[in-house]
Order: structure tokens, then sequence, then C-alpha cells
């Protein structure tokens, strides 16, 4: 790809602040990818983010059926019980069709691949999270400012 | 790079990706390589640093994977 003599970037900072299936992948995705390309990347996760690193939840997040104009269904329909199960399995069924792997696998390749992986401070403070609620692959909890230490000389991406 | 320069892990991963492409005419992104080639995520980014599968198709004479996985 031309890139017509700009500086390529080599470092990104993802912040990812939803816990829904579609409000994580995104940030996973980009920080996968930006690993795929040479690039260093580090993951945050801060407010409902949390979700998607807390051992009892990561493997049970779900498609926002309700409030999401994306699902083309009138919101009604979106709130009847079962409903975000039965859209999350069919995103899942379609992902798994890409070779996208489950949120806990691809963060241990995203690990395992260099990428780093932080939870937010203020958040955990304010759910009572302690590091023992998060996956291993969570390296520490860490506060904004030592965020935006990190992410010196990169790009920061808010998902 | 001087092909004695590469090692036995780093022909298992070419080889792998040159078996990909033959078969699919699409070399295979990293995900598929680390479930199928029998090198994992870890080794992988130690023997191609800076984009394993952007680098060992390039070395393999392929063209860059497509995947976004």
């Amino acid at each position: 790809m031309s890139t017509h003599g700009a500086e390529p970037i080599t470092k990104v900072s993802i912040v990812v602040s939803h816990g829904s299936l579609e409000g994580v992948y995104p940030g996973l995705i980009m920080a996968n990818g930006a690993r795929m390309e040479g690039m260093e990347a580090s993951l945050f996760f801060t407010f409902f983010g949390l979700d998607a690193i807390m051992e009892k939840r990561m493997d049970r997040l779900k498609v926002a059926t309700v409030g999401n104009p994306g699902m083309h269904m009138p919101t009604i329909l979106g709130a009847l019980p079962g409903m975000s199960a039965f859209a999350t399995s069919m995103m899942q069924k379609e992902m798994e069709k890409l070779d996208i792997p489950p949120v806990r696998e691809f963060l241990e390749m995203i690990n395992d691949a260099g990428g780093e992986i932080y939870a937010c401070k203020a958040s955990v403070d304010m759910f009572h999270l302690a590091k023992k609620d998060f996956c291993p692959q969570v390296k520490d909890i860490i506060s904004v400012g030592q965020f935006y230490e990190k992410s010196a000389g990169g790009q920061i991406i808010f998902t | 790079m001087c092909s004695e320069l590469l090692r036995v892990l780093h022909w298992t991963v070419i080889k792998y990706m040159r078996k990909v492409f033959e078969k699919n005419g699409q070399p295979p992104s990293i995900r598929k390589l680390t479930k199928e080639s029998g090198v994992d995520t870890k080794e992988l980014y130690a023997l191609f640093p800076k984009g394993p599968a952007k680098k060992a198709a390039k070395i393999g004479g392929l063209p860059k994977p497509v995947g976004c996985i």
C-alpha cells in the first residue's frame, strides 16, 4: 500500500470502554493487527470494558440488542428474553467462520504476541475489583497518568 | 537474508505457508499459522520479529497475507 512517504505508525494504545461483544472485539482485532504489522500494541480496559478481562465475565459477553440501531430491529423485540443470547450465538458462529477466536483465547494470543494488557485503576476501584478478578494476561492495574506515559510516542485509539 | 541463516523452525513456518498458498492461492494469516504449523504464537514472534506472517511470507516469496486475524 502506498503511504506517500508518511511516517508509519509504530505504536498504538487502544482503550476498550464497552463490555458488549461488539464493543470489545474491534479493540482486540486492532491490537492483534498492530502486532501482526510489527507495531507495539497495548490494550487498556476501562469502565464496562473490564468485563472482557474479568475471569467471571469474559466468556459470557453478549451482543447488545437494545439501544443498538445496527441490529435493524425494533427496540421492543431486542428486549425480548433470549434475544441477546440468540444474536450473540449468531455472531459467534460468523466469527468462528472467519477464524476469530473467543475473547479469552484472543487475549492469550495478543499477550503471546507481545501485546500488553492493562486495567484502568479508576474503574477497578469503582467496581471494587482487584488483580485476582482478572485473567492472568492482565499485566497491571494502571492509572490514566501511567497509561499516557506508556503511550508516549504512539497513537491512542478509543473504542 | 541467506538461506543458511534460517533455522529449522523458520523453515517449518515458510514451508507451511508455501503449502497453504499452493492449495488456496493465499498465504495463511497468523491465526491459521499458529493453529496448524506447529509453531505457537510466542515462537512465531520470536522467529520473525516485526510481523511474523508478513515477514515469513516475504522470505517465502509469497504475497502479504490479507487476513485480519
